[in-house]
């Protein structure tokens, strides 16, 4: 599956018209994790709901594997079952009494048999990490990372092509936002793509294949990891720092270290001073 | 030195979860402390036993030797630990800002002219002043977290105890709180008690208890407990990215300090040789 955004602007309307998003092109398709990085305000959230039709194209269009939304080539309800989006704030789009009854919700809009769908609530419900003892119980009485994975299995439970998350780690502690992060590389296959949305710059660098870096509503950058976070300088114009072992590889080799500025994890950061100083003879070290 | 609030023994109970067993903690006058765990360790809990919103099912909590057991002195502990949550649109109440700030020292019954000093006073130090005529509503996250302290800081407080304010906060906003809680703390020195996942504000702190289930795991200076990287480990937590690097380095035979802070890590390597 591939979904072309082509030359999207967006203004909301109202006594004062806010622009939100000017000219974006942007192509995301199954078989990658995009990770996707900008400031509130930056036209995210906007963006995100170009991608399964909850907004539709005010100027340019959206391409789903060549049909275009705007011209209605394509129904939307089938979009939202392909496309599952799940928002930052789980409060929002929880609803049902019981955490069965909730994540049954998508697959029943579906027409699916009664077996099937439980099948796909079970399933989702494990993938997401709740326990069985929570399943009776209302979403409303959960703790915040609690709500979050429920809100994950629902849109799971649709079995959607790509899933989009907004901050799906935000207020989680470190071994949740691991588990989350580790079951969406896991979920994650060639027919399988997803949209990351996240604050944390750590996070995007160890999971995304590419990162988009959204500015004022224009694709600031579009590269792979590496690429996007060896802009450190342009990156800090517009206010986004980088991981923080990007930032001693870059102070390294601003004093004259063969080290490249692109490595981005803990280990391959390591890999990279390492073998600078291995290089390196005696104490004649570039400048030092 | 006398602590200002001192936690003995106390348990607490959930319906049938034990969410606390048997923590003791002191907190001293002008430190920072952190406070770190898992999701269900009982830090949020503990935070709430400091200044009384949760009572102890055994056990006493004293603030300057005033139990929280006794009804009698929960005003007077409240206006001394003033207590700040994660979501600042849920504690923001008034039309504008300085009125906004100005509702816990009215509560408190404090003279108009004292009120208003106090209030340009709080918003000055959490840099929020330029804004004090705005609507809350036209904030960012971060100012409003910024504004919800001064609302605190404006009943005069002597201890600050933040449950995980920058958890809901883009990089901007969490920067601008976490500046202004350093400020309160190393200027006016302020004791602040700061929950929290982040383990990169755990760096700010001189002093970090980690709770695991209900219970005190380990407490000590930042640095001590990030070079136990099994005991993090087994907390559920994390290790700041710099302080992973800098030990890996380490464990290859470089011969450098743990390093926090980028910089940090630069200057020793280059100190090499």
């Amino acid at each position: 599956m591939q979904i072309e955004l082509k030359n999207i602007s967006y203004t909301y309307q109202g006594p004062l018209p806010v622009a939100a998003l000017h000219n974006i092109n942007l192509t995301v398709k199954t078989g990658e994790i995009l990770g996707l990085i900008g400031h509130t305000g930056s036209g995210k959230s906007t963006l995100l709901q170009h991608l399964n039709g909850l907004i539709k194209p005010q100027e340019g269009d959206v391409l789903v594997d060549g049909l275009s939304v705007k011209k209605g080539e394509l129904p939307l309800t089938r979009l939202r079952f392909r496309v599952g989006l799940v928002f930052q704030y789980p409060e929002h789009q929880l609803f049902e009494e019981t955490i069965l009854k909730e994540v049954a919700f998508g697959p029943r809009n579906m027409n699916l048999s009664e077996d099937e769908i439980e099948k796909r609530v079970k399933r989702s419900l494990i993938d997401a990490g709740i326990a069985e003892d929570l399943y009776e119980r209302s979403p409303f009485e959960l703790s915040g990372g609690q709500k979050r994975r429920v809100a994950l299995a629902s849109i799971l439970a649709m079995e959607p092509e790509i899933l989009v998350l907004d901050e799906p780690t935000a207020g989680l502690d470190p071994r949740g936002r691991k588990d989350i992060l580790n079951f969406l590389v896991n979920w994650q296959n060639p027919n399988r793509g997803i949209v990351l949305v996240s604050h944390n710059m750590e996070e995007i660098a160890a999971f995304a294949d590419r990162i988009v870096v959204l500015h004022e509503g224009t694709v600031f950058l579009d590269g792979t990891p590496k690429e996007v976070y060896s802009e450190a300088k342009k990156l800090a114009e517009v206010g986004i720092r980088v991981p923080q072992v990007s930032l001693v590889l870059s102070g390294l080799q601003e004093r004259g270290w063969p080290v490249e500025k692109g490595a981005f994890t803990v280990p391959e950061a390591a890999q990279e001073i390492l073998g600078a100083l291995k290089k390196s003879p005696g104490g004649e070290r570039h400048g030092l | 030195m006398e602590p200002i609030i001192k936690v003995k023994d106390i348990y607490h109970q959930y319906g049938d979860t034990e969410a606390l067993r048997g923590v003791s903690v002191n907190v001293y006058p002008g430190e920072f402390l952190a406070v770190v765990g898992a999701n269900g360790s009982g830090k949020s809990t503990l935070a709430r036993h400091l200044n009384g919103l949760l009572l102890p099912s055994s056990g006493e909590v004293l603030v300057k030797n005033l139990s929280t057991n006794n009804p009698d002195d929960i005003w007077t502990i409240r206006a001394i630990v003033g207590m700040v949550f994660q979501n600042p649109d849920n504690q923001l109440v008034a039309t504008t800002i300085e009125e906004d700030v100005a509702f816990g020292p009215e509560n408190l019954g404090i003279p108009s002219p004292e009120i208003r000093t106090r209030v340009d006073e709080a918003l000055k130090w959490v840099n929020m002043y330029d804004y004090r005529k705005r609507s809350p509503h036209q904030l960012s996250g971060g100012q409003k977290q910024r504004v919800a302290i001064a609302g605190i800081l404006a009943m005069h407080p002597e201890v600050l105890v933040l449950d995980e304010p920058t958890a809901m906060l883009d990089p901007m906003g969490r920067q601008e709180v976490l500046e202004a809680i350093t400020y309160l703390n190393r200027e006016l020195k302020m004791a602040v008690v700061l929950i929290t996942h982040h383990m990169d504000e755990v760096v700010l702190a001189d002093r970090v208890v980690a709770m695991g289930e209900g219970k005190i795991a380990a407490e000590g200076n930042p640095k001590e407990l990030f070079k136990n990287t099994e005991l993090v480990t087994s907390l559920g937590l994390d290790v700041p990215q710099v302080f992973a690097l800098s030990s890996l380095l380490r464990e290859n035979g470089l011969k450098i300090d743990y390093a926090f802070n980028p910089e940090e890590l630069v200057n020793a390597l280059c100190r090499l040789n």
